[in-house]
Parts: structure tokens; sequence; C-alpha cells
């Protein structure tokens, strides 16, 4: 396990160097961050004094040694937007945001999908099922830009039960986690449910209920196997919940990592976005790994070396 | 007794510590904008929209009335001194928010920094300064390369804020862009990016002290989210609200819509070289023709715009405006002057390129414009691009064909920025191909012309080439917003859009 462990640690080296070549290509590409900043008639003899005080003027793969030469030292180079503060501060001070965001979301998804999918499989074809099955078909069809401003207007301003936006207690985080968790629930649900019936179809339940099992001791046996699927879609789903923060970040105001991702690629704020880039495919990695050991508990056949 | 407790004491203490914090909530206010601020370093931005906030903290030699009159701020005299010199005296009674005396050596820093240090972005209009010259603790010389006649709007303006000497020194321009220290109204206390800006009522501001005791300024990106706190009251005033928007605050019970001036001007520039159509001056008069402005803003800006024939607006020095609501609609006469420029009805094919998405209403004016330019027989190829798009791939490069849709605004609160690239070696010349060898005269005697009067009677005449005669460019109207307000609150948005929350104080009812 421990050299399994270490290898996969390893392998996300390469991964995420080959992730910030492709980014550092790809965002000098798409337009110069000097334009941008200056006002609009600035003279061309600005510009390039500007591009030359950020290395702008340099070739690109000049650039990108400097740039890993500075990465070695923790230094993701100068943002053009928050001029004069560090990088990484700049990133992590929207980590906790983000985390708290993405883990309220994951939790609604969780604790929506798992019920609703195990009653919508037992209860098939009846309206528990098809109430579920409908429920989870609107949530993945529902913008959730829309559902989160509609949250809003119904629970903020017309009942005035619960902040409209920005981050503070656990009341601020209601609204913004079930827009974002609406539509991983939904995608869990059916999930849960197609997985869970094809379990209960399987000939070791006919074998499990023939010794005489109770019928919850039967469920918890083939809800292990069908949580295989489920687990490997919810670590998918962390990219995909990184991606759909983004809106709802911007409709509640909520200081996370999707914000500021967003604003740095409208202003082409390179080191900001390297740095969400890195930070990013490093979670990504991770979740993937968690999965992966998930398996392990779920499946004893499953052996890591 | 414990019956008592429950039902007696317990919600008493509820009760009355909800009262002590409805009283400490009713002496702060909250601001909804649209953006936070990259930091408080005051040389690094060029924007209005930063400087709206950090007027709050930093003063500047020079005020603006909300009319826009020059008024003593921390300078209390000025005039100029020959041609290259301006004199300002200042107040001896300001202190920072430290306590330490704002004397003249913090303005000598505030200003040669800028002007010397090419890579901060205030140095394209700070870079005429030459020298500070201290006279004394309370008097300066400001010397300049070339005669400055709007001296006075580049001390009032973005980035003139005067910043503290001793605490720079001490910690470094960095540790100042996030823990800045001022002399203004307010002082900060804590920043928390794309959250909130928290700042205290500073007890010895030279003014007196501030109404409010606490401002809290909140980014709110989302103009639907920025009502929607208004309306459930959890923020006091709120900016840059989505036109649809203004019946909802207008009937909110406790909130005020208000009307938000804005010196923003949707102009159209053309592509003038002799090779391509809007080279020839006829196309550009039948497309100022061919469109009917105020139907355009009220189809594409919600009726939220004034008309106007060159980049005019109220505030604006020495812009003459009589070219101020009014507009030019007759598309007969664009219909003629396109055939007698050779074109007969879908015969003339133009690009028009246009951002969308970074002003309310952007997109949906070009392609108004493109439908209104159909009708008379033109033919338009619109591309819209996303607004980084457009500035990189478009924006004073060579790839403008034919037009583009430019929104400008004018932070200088002077006309001359409105016509210095103007030039046949002018920074737009790349787009445009515009070369009027009177326009080569005029500018430079602009920029340094110090009487008032004349250089006014230069301006008028810059604006009626560039607008009337060359119409070289086509102004169609002057971007009109609202913002929104407790009805407890008394407020008032300004010419130079800052939050001056100096003047904001609870309503009396």
């Amino acid at each position: 396990m421990g050299r399994y462990l270490l290898r996969r640690l390893l392998q996300m080296i390469p991964v995420v160097l080959g992730i910030t070549a492709v980014i550092f290509v790809l965002v000098r590409m798409s337009g110069d961050p000097v334009v941008l900043m200056l006002p609009d008639d600035a003279t061309q003899q600005q510009i390039d004094q500007m591009r030359a005080h950020y290395g702008l003027d340099r070739p690109v793969v000049v650039q990108y040694f400097v740039f890993l030469e500075h990465l070695l030292k923790g230094d993701f180079g100068e943002s053009v937007r928050y001029r004069g503060q560090s990088v990484a501060s700049v990133v992590f001070e929207r980590i906790p945001a983000t985390l708290q965001l993405a883990g309220a979301a994951l939790l609604v998804g969780v604790l929506i999908s798992i019920p609703a999918g195990i009653i919508s499989a037992l209860r098939r074809n009846e309206w528990p099922d098809y109430a579920a099955t409908g429920l989870s078909l609107l949530g993945e069809a529902m913008p959730n830009f829309w559902l989160g401003i509609m949250l809003i207007l119904v629970f903020s301003v017309s009942l005035g039960w619960l902040p409209v936006s920005g981050r503070g207690g656990p009341e601020h985080l209601l609204l913004p986690a079930l827009t974002l968790g609406t539509a991983f629930a939904a995608i869990l649900t059916r999930l849960l449910r197609s997985s869970l019936l094809e379990a209960m179809s399987q000939d070791f339940i006919v074998t499990a209920r023939a010794k005489g099992l109770a019928e919850s001791t039967v469920l918890a046996h083939g809800l292990r196997n069908a949580l295989l699927s489920y687990v490997t879609v919810l670590g998918l789903q962390v990219s995909s919940l990184m991606a759909g923060a983004v809106v709802t970040e911007q409709v509640f105001a909520w200081p996370g990592i999707g914000r500021l991702i967003i604003q740095a690629i409208n202003s082409r704020d390179m080191a900001i976005v390297q740095a969400v880039v890195i930070l990013a495919s490093l979670v990504v990695m991770t979740a993937n790994l968690l999965v992966d050991f998930a398996y392990g508990l779920l499946d004893p056949r499953i052996q890591y070396t | 007794m414990k019956h008592t407790l429950r039902t007696v004491v317990i919600p008493a203490a509820i009760h009355i510590l909800l009262l002590f914090g409805f009283s400490v909530a009713q002496n702060q206010i909250t601001i909804a904008t649209a953006a936070d601020l990259d930091g408080f370093d005051v040389h690094g931005h060029t924007s209005v929209v930063q400087q709206a906030v950090l007027i709050n903290i930093f003063d500047t030699l020079v005020f603006r009335d909300p009319d826009g009159t020059f008024t003593p701020s921390l300078a209390t005299e000025w005039e100029p001194r020959g041609d290259t010199s301006w004199y300002f005296r200042l107040r001896d009674d300001v202190v920072f928010h430290d306590g330490h005396p704002l004397t003249a050596a913090d303005v000598k820093l505030s200003f040669e920094r800028p002007a010397r240090d090419s890579s901060l972005q205030q140095h394209n209009f700070f870079q005429i300064i030459r020298e500070v010259e201290i006279l004394n603790d309370y008097e300066v010389l400001v010397h300049t390369h070339t005669p400055d006649p709007v001296m006075l709007n580049r001390v009032s303006g973005t980035g003139a804020n005067i910043v503290p000497q001793h605490y720079i020194e001490q910690v470094g321009w960095s540790e100042f862009s996030v823990n800045p220290l001022g002399s203004g109204p307010y002082r900060f206390v804590e920043w928390h990016r794309d959250d909130r800006l928290i700042l205290d009522a500073f007890e010895d501001y030279w003014r007196g002290r501030p109404t409010y005791d606490r401002v809290i300024f909140r980014p709110i990106p989302e103009g639907s989210t920025r009502v929607g706190e208004l309306l459930a009251g959890g923020v006091d005033i709120a900016v840059e609200l989505p036109p649809e928007d203004l019946s909802r605050v207008e009937s909110g019970g406790n909130t005020v819509a208000v009307p938000w001036p804005t010196s923003r001007i949707f102009n159209i520039m053309f592509n003038v070289r002799d090779d391509v159509a809007t080279g020839d001056v006829r196309v550009r008069e039948a497309i100022d023709y061919a469109i009917n402005v105020p139907v355009l803003i009220d189809l594409a800006a919600n009726g939220f715009g004034v008309p106007v024939r060159a980049r005019v607006s109220p505030g604006i020095a020495d812009v003459p405006m009589e070219y101020y609501d009014t507009h030019v609609y007759d598309p007969d006469r664009a219909v003629a002057l396109l055939e007698e420029a050779g074109y007969g009805p879908g015969e003339l094919s133009l690009t028009f390129h246009a951002r969308v998405g970074q002003f309310v209403g952007d997109g949906a004016v070009a392609e108004t414009i493109a439908l209104m330019l159909g009708q008379v027989g033109i033919d338009v190829d619109l591309i819209l691009l996303e607004p980084s798009a457009f500035l990189n791939t478009v924006w004073r490069t060579e790839n403008v064909e034919h037009m583009i849709l430019a929104i400008s605004a004018n932070s200088f609160m002077d006309g001359w920025l409105a016509i210095r690239g103007q030039g046949c070696d002018g920074v737009d010349y790349s787009m445009t191909g515009y070369c009027n060898p009177e326009m080569d005269e005029l500018i430079p005697a602009i920029e340094s012309e110090m009487d008032p009067e004349r250089r006014a009677d230069l301006v008028r005449r810059a604006f009626e080439i560039v607008w009337i005669e060359d119409r070289a460019q086509l102004a169609l109207f002057v971007s009109e917003g609202f913002a929104g307000r407790r009805a407890d609150v008394e407020w008032s948005p300004r010419q130079d859009e800052y939050l001056w929350m100096f003047d904001a104080r609870p309503r009396e009812q």
C-alpha cells in the first residue's frame, strides 16, 4: 500500500508539469494582459515598458523556464492585477471558502442522493420512484444560475429567512450549497438507483435471501456493491463541482477560487491562472487517489501493491 | 424562579442584545459594488471603480464638488507659476490615521513615484511631472516638463491620492498595498478579497468626524443579487443596477432608485482609409443619419441614455455642450447619400466589431445598430467579442475593416482626453487611419495652452473636426445608469462616480 501511494504521488509530478506547460502556452496565446490593464489610449511605448516589466517581451520558452525556476522556490510570479501581493496568498486565501462551499454541496448531494437513490430502487415503478426520477431530471436540467437567483428571490427577498449573498455563518452557506449541490444530487441519485437495481438482481442477493437474512442486511450487501460506481462518479464530480462553483460564487458573491479564476482569465492574469490550475490539478488527482483507496475499503478483493 | 428565568429574564436579555445590535448596525452603512479592489496601491490602477472606494481612505490635494467645481481639499490655495510650475499650499492640520502629520514630503512621494516609475499604470497620467519641489512643510511647487493646463484634473483624479511617506518607508509598497494608511474620512480595518472591505470612521478627520461609524463595501458581481441585497436590507446602497430592475427597486417599499450619471459614451469609430467603403465621408454620414438614437436608447439601453453628437457629457470641462441631447435621423437622406457614394440597396457590406458583456447593453446596442443600418440597405457583418478578446484582437490593431463600437468614459473630466489620440501619429491611427493635419496642430496646442478661454476654443474646434466635419467618429449616446438606496439613507451619486461616504447620512424621518 505504501509503495502504491508513493508511486501515485510521484506520478502527480509529471502530470502537474505537463498541465502547467499547456496552460502556460494557452494563456499567453489567448491575449496580452498589458493591453487589458492599461487605459485604452495608452501609447505603444507604455505598453512595451509594461511588457518588459512583467517579462512578457522574452520568448515564451524563456518565460516558462523562469516560471519553473521561481515555482521551485514557491513563487508563482507577479500578478498583473494584485500588484506587489503574493500570488500564493491571494490564491490560498480563497481555499477555506471554496472548501466550505464544495464540502457543503457535496454533503447536500450525498444526503439527498443516497436515500433518494435507495428508495427509488426499492420502490421501482411506484410513485416514490417516479418522484425521485422526475426530480432528478429537473435537478440536472435546471441551470444552477437560474436556481440560485430563484432561491434568493424566494427565501431571501420575499420571505427574509436567509441572507442574500456573501460569506458568513451557516445561514450564508445554505442557499449556495443547495444551488451547487442540486445538480450533483440529481446525477448521483439516478446513478445509485441503476447501480443498486443491478446489484440487487445478482445471484448473491438471491443466495442471501435464501439463507434467511433480514432484508436490511440484504440491502446492505447490495448497497456495498452499488457504491463502487457511486464513489467513482463522486470523485469525478469533484472537478465539475469546482467548475459549477464558478457560477454559484458569482450569484452569491461567494469569495472562492471560482470567482478568482474567472477574473484572472478575463484579465489574462497569468500568475493567478497558473497557480489556480496547479492547485486544481492537485485537488483532482488527490480526489482520484482517495476514490481508488475507497475501492479497497468497499471491495476486499482489491489489493494495492 | 426557573420559570421566571425562562419566560422573562432570558427573552428580555435576548431583546436587549438584539436592540444593542440594531443600534450598532444603525450607525453602519453597507454599499454593494460591482467589483472589488485590486489592492491599495493608488498608482497601480487607472480605474474609476477603484478610486470610487479609495477616495474614502486617501485624500487628494483638490476635490470636486458634485457639480464638478474644483474645491480645496488637502490644498487650500493653488496657482500656476510660469508655464511649467504649479504652486500648492497645504493644510497644516491634517494627520494620517496613525496621527502622523501630512506634509509636503508626502505630496512629493505621491506624485514623483508615478511620474518616474514606468511600470505603474498611473505613469501615463503623471509622467508630465518633472519634480515636486518642497518649499517648506506645507508648500510645494510642482514642476512639469511642459505646460500643464489640466494640473487640477490631474491632482483631483484617479491616482492622485496622497500617501504617507513615513509609513511606506517603514513597511514598503507591497505591505501598503494590503494594509494601507491614509488621511481620509475612513481608516482601513480589514479587507477580505471579493468579500468585503471594512472601514471605520477617522475621529480626527480634518473635515470633521464622518456620520457613520463604519462603512462596509461588498463586491457583488451579479446585478440581480445586488438588487436582492438592497430589497432584503442586506445593503444600504447598491450601485450599477441592471436597468430592467428599476421597477423592482422603485416598488420595493423601503428602497429608492436614484439616477447614476456617467461619462460613458457609445461611440462608433471608423476606418477612414481611402481603400475601404467607410473611407468615403458620405458613407459615414449616411450611417449617422440611419441610426435613430432615441429608439436605440429605448430598445437597447432600456431608455437609460441621452443622445449626443460628440463625446460630451455634463461635468466634462471645455466640451461643446451644444452637441449634448441632440441627434440627427433621416433614413431617406441616408439612402440618398449611399446612392451618391455609389451604393444601391444591399450593395454595401460592412464589418462591425463590438464587445459584449463589459457594459450594460453593449451587445444589444451593436445588434440594434446593425438592424437600423440594414433598413437603409447596408448589410452588416456583426462580430461580437468577449471584452478581453476584443481588446486583444481588434482594439488598436489593423484588424478593423470598417467600424467598431467603442465605449469610452472620461475619468479625467476634461475634453482633451477624448481627442488626445486623434492625431496622425495618435494611438488610434492603427485602427482608423485617421489623419487630419489640423488635429496635429490642435492637440499639442490644447496640451500646452494655459489660458482657459483660448483652450476651450481649441477643444471645441477639435471636437467639431472629429465628430461633425470629418465624422471620423460617430457619437451615439451617453449612457446613464441607476443606483438604489434604502429610504432611510441620504446619499446621491456623483458625476465622477466616487462613492464618497463622508456625505452620506441617515435620512431624517
